[in-house]
């Protein structure tokens, strides 16, 4: 039986090697290369009325020449572009051209329509599109052609829904790149500078106040509102400065500076320099500069005061890049700007606008605190001291993002404690009976977040979530998927595409503080919740900033969080709909809206 | 087992033994069937002669599609040279069809000194790539004694990859 069993087997021998792929193996030992429309997806739009909006998509490991890109409107006739503005290529040098540019990943381009005939109506542009690129391991496609209907891109702008202001929100950062386009330089430097001072009291700015008054409490003449007002324009000034060096270099390489800071050693030196900052405020010791250097700033500068006043930019710069990293509309409209254009100038000089806005408050700040703290005796010591627990508390606050929960809920608790040990030891005169109330809070503080820290974590500005916190998470709040790497997103999205359900990606970060307001005041709303039912929620953590979140970013094309994208039940995003920067729930529950219409 | 067993075996393994080897003879019988002959096509050479593909009939033929504008295609051409200096007295022809226009591919030609027939003829080149099955390039063509094609290659090819496929084929 065995033997029939083995004859029968035999007979389909032939069969089955005949069938089998290796007559293909055998023949075919070259590694593969991607057919041209899967190396190379393009796509346009129009962006406003007289822009032309060209993205490709580059696998990777292929590229596109920057002097191969030809682009023509083909349908109707008449019509004429202008120049392509076109971000910087990677350059390389070809013997055959010489130096040359070339894309890696994606390529955006931006065309004006530089005429338009009168009686174009409102029939469909087409875009003729001719690109020719190459992959690195050796093969070129030949010069391709395609055609592409240009679209508007958002919604039609003709709904007059769209023009409340919740929709005059959306796409705000491809907005503002294109207002950058088209306004003049000054008009586009004002605007930014408004756009500064709006920001100047969201929570990434927020942080700064007591690191300046630290500063100018501390400072070792405080006899005016001028010298306070002096001391918080080289803060400004060096911060503004900041956000232009980071714009640029983002602008051009993509590279996120704010976020490579976020690395452990750097929150630690610089949390270690508030320390430092408090415990002189206790006059525990006297922080000066070494004395060579001091030397020679006072031979330079002919001013005493310069060392201190270098002291309050360097502070300035380091905050703008370590504290309070986010990303808001302006500064990734002008970040957008810069690599399209690859306009240093224009964006460079928004961004110092933006940053003298953000910090104009500032200023008052300091000739107010310079004009009202007392000159000396007992009064000023008190706020000394006052200031140096709150920078102790800057120094925790920076910690919470390397150190775990737990531990940071314990030294906040510690903090309150070690104030009202501070407060009730002071006590010299019947008059300071004031003190006992607050001594008494912070007692109360103090054990509601060590209470709250044997049950997990408490967040320091919620201490009463020591009676609702629980491990795991609240039943009413919004529950994101985790997500890594862009490979693992795109195929989460294409399963909710299959399944016709729209999605989210939240990007998120430990260091990005509007984030965190968002993660209680926004996706901790109920009524958020509730409109997220049958939504697919990826978050991605990009806090460590490491290489696949990187590259997650810049498939998304995105400067950093906050950022949330918004996808249809194509799996495809709506571009309009992304939003960067804070918001509130209202904003989101109305782009929410938008996006299940 | 029966003595009619017996027989049933002897049977089977006759039948077993002629399938086997008809089936590997078809196999060995349809695999020639799949190599397909080149076409005939005639393309204009650098001095805007017309050449013919026959003209090199009876000798192993590389059929190397380039363009000056394609870096991987000017970086394997030295390479392609030196196989015609060494395996053109054995009967290997190498040939050179440009996808581009005739002034800057004999600029290109002329600066590297290449050693086989150059053709540049922009549209025909192009809609032979296709009949050869790739229109990418470098695109590498073998071509027998016999007329068929034994080997294709698309992108950068190395002295290592095609030196044992020539010899096979000389």
């Amino acid at each position: 039986m065995r033997f029939l069993l083995c004859c029968w087997f035999l007979l389909w021998a032939p069969a089955l090697l005949a069938a089998s792929p290796l007559d293909k193996v055998l023949q075919s030992n070259e590694p593969e290369f991607l057919p041209v429309e899967q190396a190379f997806i393009p796509s346009a739009s129009l962006s406003g009325p007289r822009t032309v909006q060209v993205r490709v998509e580059i696998a990777e490991g292929y590229y596109l020449y920057r002097h191969q890109l030809r682009f023509r409107i083909s349908e109707p006739a008449g019509f004429a572009l202008g120049e392509a503005r076109l971000p910087a290529g990677k350059k390389k040098t070809d013997e055959y051209f010489g130096p040359i540019e070339a894309y890696y990943n994606r390529l955006e381009a931006r065309l004006p329509i530089a005429a338009a005939p009168k009686d174009s109506g409102d029939k469909t542009l087409t875009l003729e599109f001719r690109f020719q690129g190459c992959a690195d391991r050796g093969l070129c496609y030949p010069p391709e052609t395609v055609l592409l209907p240009l679209l508007p891109d958002a919604a039609p702008a003709s709904d007059p829904a769209e023009t409340s202001p919740a929709a005059s929100e959306a796409s705000d950062q491809g907005q503002l790149a294109l207002m950058m386009e088209e306004r003049n330089f000054w008009l586009v430097v004002l605007s930014f500078f408004g756009f500064g001072l709006l920001l100047a009291f969201t929570p990434c700015v927020l942080p700064m106040l007591p690191i300046l008054s630290g500063i100018i409490a501390g400072s070792a003449e405080r006899e005016s509102a001028w010298r306070g007002f002096t001391l918080a324009a080289a803060y400004v000034v060096a911060m503004a400065l900041a956000y232009t060096v980071f714009g640029i270099v983002a602008g051009f390489t993509g590279a996120n500076i704010q976020a490579a800071m976020q690395e452990p050693w750097v929150i630690i030196a610089f949390s270690a320099v508030f320390v430092a900052l408090a415990l002189s405020m206790f006059d525990l010791f006297h922080l000066q500069l070494p004395s060579r250097l001091q030397t020679w700033l006072s031979h330079h500068s002919n001013r005493q005061r310069g060392g201190s006043l270098i002291g309050a930019g360097i502070m300035g710069f380091l905050s703008a890049l370590i504290v309070g990293p986010c990303i808001a509309p302006p500064l990734a409209g002008a970040l957008l700007y810069i690599s399209d254009t690859g306009d240093a100038l224009l964006g460079g000089s928004a961004l110092f606008a933006l940053g003298l806005g953000m910090g104009a408050p500032l200023l008052a700040l300091g000739a107010v605190e310079g004009g009202l703290l007392p000159r000396a005796g007992t009064w000023m010591t008190e706020v000394k001291r006052l200031f140096g627990l709150v920078l102790l508390g800057v120094a925790l606050w920076m910690l919470e993002r390397i150190l775990p929960g737990r531990l940071t809920t314990v030294l906040w608790a510690l903090l309150a404690l070690g104030a009202m040990i501070y407060l009730l030891i002071t006590v010299r005169t019947n008059k300071q009976v004031l003190r006992y109330p607050f001594a008494l809070l912070l007692l109360l503080y103090a054990a509601l977040m060590l209470y709250g820290a044997t049950r997990g974590s408490v967040d320091p500005l919620r201490p009463w979530q020591a009676f609702e916190a629980r491990p795991g998470v609240p039943a009413s709040r919004a529950a994101f998927l985790p997500v890594k790497t862009a490979a693992e997103v795109n195929l989460l999205l294409a399963e909710a595409g299959r399944k016709q359900q729209p999605a989210i990606l939240d990007l998120y970060a430990d260091w990005c503080v509007a984030c965190v307001k968002m993660e209680h005041e926004v996706f901790g709303d109920p009524r958020v919740a509730a409109a997220l039912e049958g939504v697919l929620l990826l978050r991605a953590d990009v806090t460590g900033n490491d290489a696949e979140d990187r590259e997650l970013l810049k498939t998304l094309g995105s400067y950093g969080p906050p950022t949330v994208a918004f996808f249809g039940t194509d799996g495809k995003e709506r571009a309009e709909l992304r939003l960067v920067g804070e918001t509130d729930s209202a904003g989101f529950l109305g782009r929410l809206e938008r996006l299940r219409r | 087992m029966s003595a009619l067993a017996e027989s049933t075996r002897v049977v089977f393994a006759i039948v077993a033994l002629v399938a086997l080897g008809a089936g590997t003879a078809a196999w060995w019988l349809a695999k020639p069937m799949d190599v397909p002959r080149r076409p005939d096509f005639v393309l204009t050479d650098l001095e805007g002669r017309p050449r013919a593909i026959s003209e090199w009939d009876g000798k192993l033929v590389l059929i190397n599609f380039w363009a000056p504008w394609c870096g991987p295609c000017r970086e394997e051409m030295p390479m392609l040279m030196q196989l015609q200096r060494d395996f053109g007295a054995r009967g290997l022809q190498v040939l050179g069809p440009a996808v581009d226009e005739r002034g800057p591919v004999g600029a290109f030609a002329a600066s590297l000194g290449i050693n086989y027939p150059v053709f540049a003829d922009l549209e025909p080149t192009l809609r032979l790539q296709v009949e050869f099955g790739d229109t990418r390039l470098p695109y590498s063509v073998l071509i027998d004694r016999q007329g068929r094609i034994v080997y294709r290659k698309p992108g950068l090819m190395t002295r290592d990859e095609i030196e044992p496929e020539l010899l096979k084929h000389l």
